[in-house]
């Protein structure tokens, strides 16, 4: 099976980043007959800059983004990309705002102009921000507190980063801190924090380069040029001494486990390693743990496993939901025994072969949609310098083999050094 | 102070930059699905994409979907699929699901109402192997009666474990308000504990001997390959399938009953998850057009009337959609939003004045348009992957639709008219037709439901069964 990925073509670089005069860092990827257009803008501030007793401002400022601009009312601006037959979203991570944009391709020079005239100027007014704390609060309820297992990543983050650590709290921060957040506050962080230096913006998708930068030079290279905001500088991360096992109920009917581990910052020597470890584990219905957990045993109803990148740190996960009546410690048992396995006698090559190729055919299906790719290339651009990683990227996953995944297995996901949750029904 | 800001917004207004217009001369050139019958019926849907070496490829089998499941086995269409990828190929060394994920690929496998799917995104190069596996699962699977105890065992805890999440609770229980009790399309997939214990190896045997047919299936194929060569492999493999066996009939869809209100109690809840509902259309019929519009203006966009309400200007809710089901031979209409637990009823009040204006009076022009506009120029989106490319081709296929469908599709939004929309929406949302299901804490909600014009709440348990 390996000669399939053997003789996959190296692709060329579609994408260059260059500077604009106002400190903009720009990168276009043309696909020409895509139809669509897709814009990511990359605010390099996010809530690990967020500072109490104002957590959640970072992602309560992604909402008011869209509440209206200079020239564009509130509401505009949603319908204006969606009767361009788009859409337009954005995220808040501990590192970065992000948001994207995805358009027909006519409506290029539109995009460009809203998201210019937002960062130009946006329209901050009491009732917009009154509502949009309320809708923060009712983000809350949906991904927290009325989800099943919806505590599961504040628990994770507060247990595997030290007290105080930006890490160890949710973007959307604490109720009351948002809900006191004042429009001179918001101002202000407006002001600091959305400077177009050190914005990345990506626009990929079916337009003309030179007409593409042209556009851009009318949009966003007249913001005025202002100081990059200064972010805090990353704290000193000091491994977990020891395992921090962590229980918690929630009105379901089964347990979940959570095993995870703190991993060094993105874009290192051991990302790919990690990556395909976690697909050697977790990926599929034919991965190690699926076959070992759901099929064999069977003592979960699903178990999967990931690696996420971050930029101080990353953090490596098993999730697996027990069956009924199954007792999570059988589970982590078994997760313990395939873990000492794949780290003593490591992988075999039929496995190994099946998680490369699978990690391969994701990085190559990331790229297919518009918004896919230019969120990569920003991603890319914001970690490394460049927009355009993918040959190196496939070329490190290519070169995992079974002493990199022996060795990442022993050093990053031993016993000693996790955090375990385990979320179960309320005991009546 | 009033007045001097309406003095500044005015000035604002007047020295405001126009927002730049769209060009329309940019088009995106749909793709135009080749599409070749073979003598055994089995379809073949076809669309070469040069440029990244992956393939999507999507089986589809016409009849083989819940609609289609015995009434007293409710959940054997999704029983017989999931196990499909189970088992080991004579001569083979791994189970055909890993021999699908060492090539690189993943393999995903779903029932919906009408149809059986099996999806494999995969490396161009694996395309034989792909097939080969493919035609394997769907002519003679090699799964064993251990493997059909172990998914069937899944199913029931799937079943089981239904009341950790709301909105599937309040999708049983809307399904059957639309559509009845254990009818064709009223009920889920996965079925229910009583039905799916007494599944065996051998329904799953039979499910598939009787549905799975050349003449049922469809096959699809978007990425890097050469039509001429995916053609031979197809009939390499396809060719010689021959299984034409008498299908019972589908059993007949009760017509639309009144709607009805659906309460489940889930003391404590900060949220209540609202799913509303009426009776839809199916693709063929001439209204769908008006269906697709009404429900893009009503619910489908972040701009639409309920979310802009809802959430932008009410603060009510994390977001509010509004999404059209087009059934083989029916349809629906489902608009879902989640609202903290004391503002139910004014959430749902807001709901249904909406949903009842659209039926009294023909929209307002600029929402109209915007909506049209909206699925005009999204069309690319539904081929902005090989997978999305092959579901949209696959979905065509179903339908029945031609493959020149999609170049007519423009056309046909833009001919919808306010009066056809206001036609539509009295049809869906006239007095009597909309059901509505609550799952939340009904003791902070309060008596206000029962004041809606929806009739009285009636009680639900967790596990979506009527309560005694």
């Amino acid at each position: 099976m390996r000669a399939v990925l053997a003789s996959l073509v190296c692709f060329a670089a579609v994408a260059r980043a260059e500077r604009l005069p106002n400190g903009i860092e720009l990168a276009l990827v043309p696909e020409p007959g895509a139809g669509e257009i897709a814009v990511v803008v990359w605010v390099p501030v996010g809530s690990r800059d967020d500072v109490a007793p104002r957590t959640g401002l970072a992602h309560l400022f992604e909402h008011l983004m869209f509440t209206g601009s200079k020239n564009v009312p509130e509401g505009e601006h949603d319908r204006l990309v969606e009767e361009a037959g788009g859409w337009s979203n954005a995220f808040t991570t501990p590192d970065a705002t992000v948001y994207t944009t995805v358009a027909t391709a006519g409506a290029l020079e539109r995009v460009l102009f809203l998201e210019a005239d937002r960062l130009a100027g946006l329209r901050l007014e009491a009732r917009t921000l009154a509502t949009q704390k309320e809708v923060v609060a009712n983000e809350r309820r949906q991904r927290y507190e009325n989800r099943p297992y919806g505590a599961a990543e504040g628990l994770l983050s507060a247990a595997l980063w030290p007290a105080g650590h930006p890490y160890a709290r949710l973007a959307i921060g604490e109720p009351a801190e948002v809900a006191a957040v004042t429009l001179d506050e918001a101002r202000a962080y407006f002001g600091r924090a959305y400077t177009p230096e050190g914005l990345l913006v990506v626009v990929a998708g079916d337009f003309v380069p030179e007409r593409a930068r042209a556009l851009v030079d009318k949009t966003l290279g007249r913001l005025a040029a202002r100081p990059r905001p200064e972010r805090i500088e990353a704290p000193a991360l000091t491994p977990l001494g020891a395992p921090v096992n962590v229980q918690a109920d929630d009105a379901v009917q089964t347990s979940r486990v959570y095993l995870a581990w703190p991993t060094p910052a993105w874009y290192g020597t051991v990302d790919a390693p990690l990556a395909v470890t976690a697909g050697l584990l977790g990926g599929g219905k034919s991965s190690r743990l699926w076959r070992k957990l759901v099929v064999e045993t069977p003592l979960v109803e699903n178990v999967e496993a990931a690696y996420v990148e971050g930029e101080w740190a990353g953090v490596f996960q098993i999730v697996a939901t027990v069956r009924p009546g199954v007792e999570p410690a059988k589970v982590i048992a078994a997760v313990d025994e395939e873990l000492a396995a794949l780290a003593g006698r490591g992988p075999s090559r039929g496995e190994l072969e099946r998680a490369r190729n699978q990690h391969e055919a994701g990085l190559l299906e990331a790229q297919e949609p518009l918004s896919g790719r230019a969120l990569q290339a920003a991603r890319w651009l914001a970690a490394t310098g460049s927009a355009d990683r993918l040959n190196e990227t496939l070329r490190a996953v290519r070169a995992v083999g079974a002493p990199e995944v022996r060795v990442v297995v022993s050093r990053f996901l031993s016993a000693k050094t996790r955090v375990t949750l385990t979320i179960g029904p309320v005991e009546e | 102070v009033r007045r001097v800001w309406v003095v500044l917004w005015f000035v604002g207004v007047a020295r405001a930059e126009p927002v730049p217009a769209i060009d329309e001369r940019v088009q995106m050139t749909l793709p135009r699905p080749e599409v070749v019958r073979f003598d055994n019926k089995l379809e073949l849907w076809m669309v070469p994409r040069p440029g990244l070496p992956l393939v999507s490829v999507v089986v589809a089998v016409r009849q083989a979907g819940s609609a289609n499941d015995p009434p007293h086995k409710l959940g054997m269409a999704a029983f017989t699929v999931d196990l499909l990828d189970e088992g080991r190929r004579p001569g083979q060394t791994v189970d055909l699901v890993e021999e699908i994920e060492r090539d690189g690929g993943t393999l995903r496998a779903w029932v919906d109402e009408d149809a059986a799917m099996l999806a494999v995104g995969t490396l161009a190069r694996a395309l034989p192997h792909t097939l080969d596996v493919l035609h394997t699962m769907v002519t003679a699977p090699p799964f064993t009666d251990a493997d059909a105890v172990r998914v069937r065992d899944a199913h029931l805890d799937q079943i089981r474990l239904r009341p950790d999440r709301p909105n599937a609770v309040a999708s049983v229980i809307l399904g059957e308000a639309l559509f009845g009790a254990r009818s064709p399309y009223g009920h889920p997939p996965l079925g229910f504990l009583a039905t799916v214990e007494k599944l065996s190896m051998g329904d799953a045997r039979l499910f598939r001997s009787e549905r799975f047919r050349p003449s049922s299936t469809v096959l699809v194929v978007v990425g890097d390959f050469v039509p001429a060569e995916l053609r031979a492999l197809v009939d390499a493999r396809f060719g010689g399938w021959n299984a034409e066996i008498a299908t019972p009939a589908r059993p007949a869809v009760a017509p639309p009953a009144p709607g009805t209100l659906s309460v489940v109690d889930v003391p404590g809840a900060t949220q209540a998850n609202l799913l509303l509902g009426t009776r839809g259309v199916s693709r063929d019929d001439e209204t769908s057009f008006d269906v697709d519009v009404l429900t893009t203006m009503l619910g489908g966009t972040f701009g639409s009337l309920l979310n802009r309400r809802l959430r932008e200007e009410l603060g009510l809710t994390y977001g509010a959609d509004a999404y059209a089901t087009f059934l083989r031979h029916d349809g629906r209409v489902v608009i879902a939003t989640d609202v903290a637990t004391p503002k139910t009823v004014r959430a749902l009040r807001e709901t249904l004045a909406i949903a009842k204006r659209l039926a009294d009076r023909p929209p307002p022009p600029k929402p109209l348009q915007q909506a049209r506009l909206a699925l005009v120029h999204s069309l690319p989106r539904a081929f902005d992957t090989h997978v999305r490319t092959a579901e949209t081709v696959a979905a065509m296929a179903l339908h029945r639709l031609p493959a020149d469908w999609l170049y007519s599709y423009r056309a046909r939004i833009e001919a919808v008219t306010p009066a056809r929309v206001q036609a539509a929406a009295k049809k869906l949302f006239g007095a009597g037709r909309v059901s509505a299901v609550v799952v939340g804490d009904v003791g902070v909600i309060g008596p206000g439901l029962g004041k809606l014009g929806l009739g009285p709440p009636v009680r639900f348990t967790a596990d979506a069964e009527r309560a005694p």
